[in-house]
């Protein structure tokens, strides 16, 4: 492969690195280790949480396809989490249909009004995008909270338990992994095709883009339909593991969380999506932990304190990882493991 | 009049405006297939107005664009690239963050079949797709360009000279009958222009690529082509072989500089 002939450029470059994922395997591997082995030795406590995380990993991968990948700003992704949570609650209601399935429906359900709801990116692009995307926040609210007949309003779902292979929480988690981990190897291998390169190339320069023969406007529709279908899998999980769905699960704070974790996590990054959402769905139970440890002044009020404090620090974070460090955590954990610093010069793009 | 039997593309009084400006006026010239062609003119002439009209980006007012006897007005941008019409951009347009391969890959875009499923499960057809094109890109274009040494690297921070080349290279991966380049050797070193118009001409050569060029390198533009058309204002000013356009009296006013 190497060639023979004097080349007048190409000698001056060192020969960089090939991006193979060594350090994304090895995090694969160890993590995956830990969270099999979890329920042996974890609390009720930890075992929740770590369900929780996986929940919302596949959520905020689904949100980094759309935004990190294909560049389309959403802020309305929890609404799409609320369509998978309420598709899959009723066909559980009055089909009794079994957890895989219902991620199925929930994914699917929530594709078809995701690829509705990408239609404004077809025309418009960044914030005002970004605020487009709020009519499918506020639109799918309404309708979760009014639809009362069928949404059941503010009271929303309740739901019978889940027992998956006889063996109750543990066996919810096992399921949830299993969900999540083929959903993280679908997305990887995603962008190992033309498909996964078409999104890229859409974000990078749409009109390049069209000259190679990528159709902008069925990939920037499959960019936002797939991200949906992630967030309503992920929805349909949330209704199994809380056993509730109802319209306050599902606001604009609930997308700006998982926006701050895509930014936090590092964008176009599935790995870095894990560490972004188990960042921002373990902190505010570090912070709870942070403020009961501090002396009590007088008649303060911790839990008075946490709610307001978690929205301060969401914003504060985004701006701070988009300022010093727009990899995210990805980025800092590729630095630390001494691998070379690629795609530091397309971020200024 | 200038449509031969051979002419691939065929550009027949194709007028664009933009407001009440006319970047094009009543252009026709053809190009013939497995020949350089080559359009000259001062900037702000309504040369990559051309090509952005055959690239399908704007639509022309009037007259007709025709690539291999079909009309190519009215098809979408992204279908061109299936038909075999490639191009590369003035401003370099490859794609930072990826790789160079990944790059070259994205110009075959239009050949591959994988869709969702198949690429999310990376099952047997979609594996065997990316490796296929991997390796005829290695065969075909990498050692071609001689762009081994970059395989791998990230785009992002490669010299100038050589993010032409890879552009080249993404336009060569679609295996394009017509290949539109856009300046392809403005801003480079003399020793780059040269090597950069050795490649052209060996891409004529090896592939049989009919190419459609814009240059202001007249060095360049005149050692490499087969046919040169001249425009200024957006009107053909002249056309023909090399020589005879060069010692044209109206192109040298407009253009080469009257001495």
């Amino acid at each position: 492969m190497t060639q023979s002939t004097v080349d007048p450029i190409a000698p001056q470059i060192a020969s960089q690195p090939r991006r193979t994922p060594y350090f994304e395997w090895t995090a694969v591997v160890v993590l995956g280790l830990i969270a099999l082995t979890l329920p042996a030795y974890a609390s009720v406590y930890v075992l929740y949480m770590a369900s929780l995380v996986a929940i919302n990993s596949i959520a905020t991968v689904g949100l980094n396809l759309t935004v990190g990948y294909a560049g389309l700003l959403s802020i309305g992704h929890s609404a799409f989490i609320g369509v998978g949570a309420y598709a899959a609650g009723l066909s559980m209601i009055h089909l009794g249909t079994p957890l895989f399935l219902n991620v199925i429906i929930g994914g699917v359900a929530a594709f078809l009004v995701g690829l509705v709801f990408g239609i404004p990116s077809l025309r418009i692009k960044g914030v005002y995008l970004a605020i487009a995307t709020l009519a499918a926040q506020y639109s799918l609210y309404f309708i979760f909270q009014q639809w009362t007949s069928v949404t059941g309003g503010d009271r929303g779902l309740s739901l019978p338990p889940t027992d998956l292979f006889g063996m109750g929480d543990t066996g919810f988690y096992y399921g949830v992994l299993l969900i999540a981990a083929i959903l993280f190897v679908a997305a990887s291998n995603l962008f190992r095709t033309r498909l996964g390169r078409s999104f890229i190339a859409v974000r990078e320069r749409d009109y390049a883009a069209q000259v190679l023969g990528i159709n902008v406007v069925r990939a920037k529709l499959l960019a936002f339909g797939i991200g949906a279908a992630f967030a309503g899998v992920s929805g349909a999980l949330t209704a199994h593991f809380l056993r509730l769905v109802n319209p306050d699960q599902f606001t604009l704070l609930v997308s700006v969380f998982f926006l701050a974790a895509v930014v936090v996590g590092g964008r176009a990054s599935i790995v870095g999506s894990i560490l972004g959402a188990a960042f921002m769905t373990l902190l505010p139970e570090l912070l709870r932990e942070i403020l009961s440890a501090m002396p009590t002044q007088g008649q303060t009020n911790v839990a008075g304190l946490l709610s307001p404090l978690r929205e301060i620090i969401f914003g504060l974070l985004i701006i701070g990882f988009l300022m010093f460090e727009p990899r995210g955590l990805k980025g800092i954990l590729d630095r630390i493991t001494g691998r070379q610093d690629r795609a530091a010069e397309s971020e200024a793009d | 009049m200038t449509a031969a039997m051979t002419a691939l593309l065929d550009i027949d009084r194709v007028s664009v405006s933009f407001g009440g400006v006319k970047a094009m006026d009543e252009v026709s010239f053809a190009a013939e297939e497995g020949k350089v062609t080559s359009i000259i003119g001062p900037n702000g002439a309504g040369k990559t107005t051309l090509f952005n009209v055959i690239s399908g980006f704007y639509t022309a007012k009037s007259g007709a664009i025709s690539f291999d006897g079909t009309r190519l007005d009215g098809a979408p941008a992204h279908a061109r690239s299936e038909l075999g019409i490639a191009r590369t951009f003035q401003n370099i347009a490859l794609f930072a963050g990826l790789t160079v391969l990944e790059n070259i890959k994205l110009g075959a875009h239009a050949q591959l079949k994988s869709g969702l499923f198949r690429s999310a499960l990376w099952l047997g057809p979609a594996r065997h797709e990316e490796r296929t094109l991997t390796q005829r890109i290695d065969d075909e274009i990498i050692d071609f360009l001689e762009l081994g040494a970059v395989r791998d690297a990230q785009v992002a921070g490669l010299p100038y000279g050589l993010q032409k080349r890879i552009e080249l290279a993404r336009a060569l991966a679609a295996r394009p009958r017509l290949l539109l380049l856009d300046e392809p050797v403005a801003g480079m070193t003399p020793p780059e222009k040269e090597k950069m118009a050795d490649y052209v001409r060996k891409t004529v050569d090896r592939f049989g690529t009919t190419v459609l060029l814009i240059d202001h390198d007249m060095g360049m533009v005149m050692g490499l082509s087969d046919h040169v058309v001249a425009v200024n204002f957006g009107k053909v000013i002249a056309q023909g072989r090399p020589e005879t356009v060069r010692n044209d009296r109206e192109v040298v006013e407009a253009y080469l500089g009257a001495a």
